[in-house]
Order: C-alpha cells, then sequence, then structure tokens
C-alpha cells in the first residue's frame, strides 16, 4: 500500500519536477566587455555546437568540408553540428527554458524570421552581440532586407548571414514565357490544369506573402507592426484569387506539398510546370547537383517577392559564447562569405556590403557570378510582421484547404 | 510478483502518467512559458474543433479499414495456402516486410502510386494514359488509398505470421480437415469454422494493433491529405508549426485523443471479459 502511495505521488510530481528542476548554474564572462583577443584566446580549443537545417547537401558540403575545418585550422575552435530548425530549435529552447536549465545544449543556430520572432518571446537569445565582432564592420546593418527580421529590428540579438529572394523557377523548354502577373498565372492554369501548387510550407507562405503586399498595389504597405484590419482587407482578396483558381491547381487545390524538396521532384518528373526556393540561386546549384534540368530558369513577379536575410544567433545559456562568438565572426568573414556566395559552393547571397569591403575583396565580391540577382533586386518586397505568416499560415488551411 | 507490478508501474505507468498529467497542467495553463494561468479556453477550442473529430473519424476509420482487411487477406492466405507457409522461405520472406521502416514504405509507395510514379510512367509507356497527369490520383487522395496500402503492406506480414502462430497452436487444420470428413462444405468450413474461430482468438490482438494504427504518423504524413489529416499529423502540426500558443491547444488535442481511445479500449476489454 505505501509502495503505491509512493508511486502516486510520484506520478503527479514528475512533471512539476521536470518544470522545476534546474542544472547546475554556469555562469559565462560578460564577453561583450572584454577585448576581442581574450575571446579569441578563451575561444581555442573549445567546441561551439551549432544546430542548423541540413536538408540540402551544397550547403552540408560547406560546412562540413570547407567552414569547419577552416574554423578549426585559423581559431583553434571545433565545430559540431547537429540537425534542427524553426520549430525544432524552439521547442528546444522552450523545454530548457521551461525546466530552468542553466546550460543549453547548444551554442549556436541558425535562424531567421519566425524563430527568431518566437525566441525573442521566449527571451531565449544572447547579446546583444553583433557590435562585438570586428567583421560586422562590412554588414550594413542599416540596410532595411539585413537589419530588420520580419520588420523587428535586429538589435545585435542574432547576425545576418546570408541574404536572399524567393523566386519561382521554371523549365524554359517547357514553358518559354513564364507568368509574371496573378492575372498571367490564372490564364497559364487555365490553359495547365494541374500544373501549379503552393507549398504548405515556408516557403509557400512566403509566397503568399508577396502576392498579399503585390495585391496591395504599394510595396510597403505590411511595414511596421501587424495590422489587423490591413490583414483582413488584402488576405480576402487573396483568398478570393485562389479559390477562383484552385481547381485548376495540382490535385485541384484540394492538398499541397509539405516541402520545396518534393516540389523540385515533381518538378522534374514533369508532374509540375513550377517549383520555388527562398534562394534565387537554387535553380542555378539544383543543375549543377543534377536535380533539376539544365533548362531550368528562375524568375519573381512583377508585382515583387520577398527578400530576406537568415542569421546565426546565440542561446542565452550558451556554455561557449567566446567560441560562437568567434565562429559567427568567421562565417561572416570575406573569406567565408565569398566561398558561400559561389553557385557551385552554395549560391547564398552574401550579407556584406561591398562598398565597405577591402581590396582585393571587393573587386572579387564584384566579379562573382550572380545570374539573378541583380535583375530581381528592383522586385524585392520586406518581410512583413511575424504576425502575417503565422494568421496566413492557419487561414491558408481554413480558406483554402478545408473549403 | 510484486517486485514485477512496481517495476512496470515503475517504468511503464509512471513515464505515461507524468506525461499525460504534464499535457493536462499544460493544456489547462498551469505551466508553460507562454501560458499566464488557468483557462479551459484550449479544451473548449479543442472540443468545438472541426478538425479534430475529423481527423479522430478518419484516424479509426482508417485503422479499422486497415486492420480487417489485414485479417481478412491473412485468414484467405493461411487458407489456401498454408503448407506453403509453414516452410522455411515463405516465412522468411513473410518476416522481411517487418524490417522495413514506415517512411521508407511510404517514400516507396509514392514512387509506385504516384503521378510520376513507376505504374503512371508504365501506363503512359502502354498508352493507355496519354499523360502522367492522367493517372489516377492514388497518393495525397481524398479516399486516402496511399495511406490504406501503405499500412496495409506493413501490416499484413505481421498478421499473418501471427495468425499462422495461433491456428498452429489451435491446431485448426486439423479441425478443418475433421470438418471436411464430416461432409462439410467448403463456405461451411470457411464461415462456420475459419472465420468465427480465427477472429474471436486474434481479436485482442487486432484491436491493439488497430490502436497503433490510428496513430500512424509517416505513412499520413508524406501520403495523405492536410485535410482530414489523420490525428498524429495534425497534432503534430499543432505542436511544431509558427504558433507558439497552439502548443497548449496541441496537448488539449493529444489528451482528447488519448481519453477516446482509452475510453474505446476499456470498453472493448469489458466487453471481451464478458464474453468470455
Amino acid at each position: 500500500m505505501i509502495l503505491f502511495k509512493k508511486i502516486r505521488f510520484l506520478i503527479f510530481a514528475l512533471p512539476f519536477l521536470a518544470a522545476c528542476g534546474s542544472s547546475a548554474p554556469h555562469v559565462e564572462p560578460n564577453w561583450l566587455e572584454k577585448p576581442w583577443s581574450d575571446i579569441e584566446a578563451a575561444a581555442k580549443g573549445s567546441t561551439v555546437r551549432l544546430m542548423m537545417w541540413q536538408g540540402d547537401p551544397q550547403i552540408n558540403a560547406y560546412m562540413h568540408d570547407w567552414l569547419a575545418p577552416a574554423l578549426e585550422k585559423k581559431y583553434g575552435v571545433h565545430l559540431d553540428i547537429s540537425s534542427g530548425q524553426g520549430n525544432e530549435l524552439v521547442k528546444l529552447l522552450l523545454s530548457e527554458k521551461e525546466a530552468g536549465r542553466q546550460q543549453s545544449s547548444i551554442d549556436l543556430c541558425w535562424i531567421n524570421g519566425e524563430t527568431f520572432f518566437q525566441l525573442r518571446q521566449i527571451q531565449a537569445l544572447y547579446g546583444p552581440f553583433i557590435e562585438k565582432l570586428p567583421n560586422a564592420q562590412f554588414i550594413d546593418l542599416q540596410n532595411s532586407f539585413i537589419g530588420q527580421d520580419f520588420q523587428q529590428p535586429v538589435n545585435g540579438y542574432e547576425c545576418p548571414w546570408g541574404n536572399v529572394q524567393l523566386a519561382l523557377i521554371y523549365d524554359s523548354l517547357r514553358t518559354p514565357v513564364p507568368p509574371r502577373t496573378l492575372e498571367a498565372l490564372a490564364a497559364y492554369c487555365a490553359a495547365h490544369p494541374g500544373k501549379f501548387t503552393i507549398p504548405y510550407h515556408f516557403t509557400g507562405i512566403t509566397l503568399l506573402k508577396s502576392w498579399l503586399i503585390g495585391l496591395s498595389g504599394d510595396k510597403n504597405t505590411l511595414n511596421g507592426p501587424f495590422d489587423e484590419a490591413k490583414y483582413q482587407a488584402l488576405s480576402q482578396k487573396l483568398w478570393d484569387y485562389l479559390r477562383a483558381n484552385k481547381a485548376n491547381f495540382w490535385r485541384k487545390g484540394a492538398t499541397y506539398p509539405e516541402s520545396v524538396a518534393a516540389m523540385h521532384q515533381m518538378f522534374a518528373n514533369g508532374e509540375l510546370d513550377f517549383t520555388m526556393s527562398n534562394n534565387d540561386n537554387e535553380a542555378d546549384n539544383k543543375i549543377l547537383q543534377h536535380v533539376l534540368p539544365g533548362s531550368s530558369k528562375s524568375f519573381v513577379f512583377e508585382s515583387g517577392t520577398i527578400q530576406n536575410s537568415h542569421y546565426m544567433g546565440i542561446p542565452a545559456h550558451a556554455t561557449n559564447v567566446a567560441g560562437a562568438l568567434v565562429a559567427v565572426n568567421f562565417m561572416i568573414s570575406p573569406e567565408a562569405q565569398y566561398q558561400k556566395m559561389q553557385p557551385g559552393v552554395w549560391g547564398d547571397g552574401t550579407v556584406l556590403d561591398s562598398k565597405r569591403l577591402p581590396e582585393p575583396w571587393k573587386t572579387q565580391f564584384e566579379q562573382l557570378p550572380a545570374r539573378l540577382r541583380g535583375a530581381i533586386q528592383p522586385y524585392a518586397l520586406q518581410e512583413p510582421a511575424p504576425e502575417y505568416m503565422i494568421r496566413l499560415f492557419a487561414d491558408f488551411k481554413k480558406y483554402l484547404i478545408e473549403q | 510478483m510484486r517486485a514485477a507490478l512496481a517495476f512496470f508501474i515503475l517504468f511503464g505507468v509512471l513515464p505515461l502518467g507524468a506525461g499525460l498529467v504534464y499535457a493536462f497542467l499544460y493544456a489547462t495553463g498551469f505551466i508553460g512559458l507562454l501560458n499566464t494561468g488557468f483557462t479551459l479556453q484550449n479544451w473548449y477550442n479543442a472540443l468545438i474543433s472541426r478538425s479534430l473529430w475529423q481527423s479522430i473519424s478518419l484516424s479509426l476509420g482508417i485503422s479499422l479499414l486497415v486492420s480487417a482487411l489485414a485479417f481478412f487477406a491473412a485468414v484467405y492466405s493461411w487458407y489456401y495456402s498454408r503448407l506453403l507457409l509453414e516452410k522455411r522461405i515463405p516465412q522468411a520472406l513473410l518476416r522481411a516486410p517487418l524490417a522495413v521502416p514506415p517512411i521508407v514504405a511510404s517514400f516507396v509507395s509514392y514512387q509506385w502510386w504516384s503521378n510520376s510514379g513507376v505504374f503512371a510512367r508504365i501506363f503512359q509507356q502502354l498508352g493507355w494514359i496519354q499523360r502522367n497527369a492522367d493517372f489516377p490520383e492514388l497518393v495525397n487522395d481524398a479516399a486516402y488509398f496511399g495511406v490504406v496500402v501503405t499500412l496495409f503492406y506493413l501490416s499484413f506480414p505481421f498478421v499473418l505470421l501471427y495468425l499462422i502462430d495461433q491456428a498452429r497452436r489451435m491446431q485448426l487444420g486439423a479441425y478443418l480437415e475433421l470438418a471436411a470428413t464430416l461432409g462439410a462444405s467448403e463456405g461451411q468450413i470457411r464461415r462456420k469454422l475459419l472465420f468465427p474461430m480465427l477472429f474471436y482468438r486474434m481479436l485482442p490482438t487486432l484491436v491493439l494493433y488497430a490502436v497503433f494504427l490510428f496513430g500512424a504518423y509517416e505513412a499520413p504524413q508524406v501520403l495523405g491529405r492536410q485535410s482530414p489529416a489523420m490525428i498524429s499529423v495534425l497534432i503534430h502540426e499543432k505542436l511544431s508549426r509558427y504558433n507558439l500558443s497552439d502548443i497548449p491547444l496541441a496537448y488539449a488535442y493529444a489528451l482528447v485523443y488519448a481519453g477516446i481511445l482509452m475510453l474505446l479500449l476499456g470498453v472493448f476489454w469489458r466487453w471481451n471479459e464478458k464474453t468470455d
């Protein structure tokens, strides 16, 4: 009987114990007040645990085969990379905070807008640290596509690492003239039913955000905090447009692919005429990987597409802040950014402002082949506040999938 | 005996019970970083959610359908090939699919049944369809064909192997031969002997297997639809997408799902005890 009483007590107490338990307090020196040479000295010989999305072989190759060895060789910092992105990362840091852990299981993470918003909500990020990084001098933080993440000022709590713009991909042999307006897209879908769809995923929602702004006719309309009235008015137009055309979408608009990778596969197989990516260089690097046909090209809508940056953040309870700072500083060095920007390596847009770079880097960056970026920059739209994404994601299901 | 019971409670019941209590406290606002205190709103939202009830109905329907299909297919396979199935090579072949992870089986199904898959290409080569888009929708389809086929592929060998074992223990083959000797027709043997004996013998295991299928995740995620989604997919979506304030709702969904399963299992065991 006593045994059962004890067990009954444990059943009810365990969640509380899990919620209240905490690891031993870990006190990191205040690195933001120390000279950079001290930070480099403390980082030497340490391991930085980086959590990042590892779904692309080229990105993985860049990180594992080039960046990690170079970081170890130059600064003696070992990079230990684990898989995890967006929601997994938020869940991990949220659970650590809820459990009262003082030592995070990671030191560095790859994030962007919606994750930054969520991590700031739960105060899970360390900072402000950007100004501490010597290589931050080459970044123009006044550039709203870099210094603001989903309308939120970065404020030094994450460091820009790459910059990309949403682009649609088509096969120039199958579709010589891609539709660049919503009207043209509707006509295309009517003539080629089943050949277009939107991924039910971050990239698809980014396209919907681009269209939401496009439908307003003013590219700055959604700048600033979330505006319910604007959202209601514009999203109504968006759902009207999508519902009017969904019968001509893939699977008659009753279901949508869960990932861009699935869309790439269907595009390559001929099941779809379009795929898309948040990286405007995706067509080039997927052609080099032989994932997409050589005749694949990218385009953006005349009303524009979202351009945004992705960042590196340090968890508030990271145990190797010095190592993380050194790693991030190397990631934004001209050398690492130049390597990353080459289409055969990753093709990720740089966050460095070429005007601020010393020679010979300035010339080298300017001579890199950027097949699309120059042409699409005038069509770049700023990311609206994160609430637009949350609402669009929920309403996409409510007004498009379920109706 | 007491030690075994204590071990089971400590490592079986306690973690599960603690998880359920944690989910309840989260859904009710007592814990959770973004929760602001006690609330029943998440429970209200869960109970009036059309998506939740659609998902539970769909999951229940698919789990019962697949269990029934696997059972009938296993019974017929055993009845018509029981001598062959006793041999080593067919038994080894039957065990092979048990080693295939559901996610792999799901991707294989996708490669076979999708509009750009193997069957669509064969049909196109044979001239039966003009374009691959003309191939019927058999994955991500409204009827959940792809999901049912994949779960059936994963379930059938397990059910058949279990059936072979049970039939051996019951000496079912001898009963069937005796019935035939006494003049029973093949139809009578199947209707009055084969199916009822195996059904009642295997029912508890089939019910537990259906519970396992109820919570299937990989196949519905790859081959199903977003709406209605099977229950595990729906809960995962609520837990992991962009709105952190949906997390308590996801826990409420999970508890409603767990509650319904426990209720159904409770009713079944009570009925089973009575009929025993």
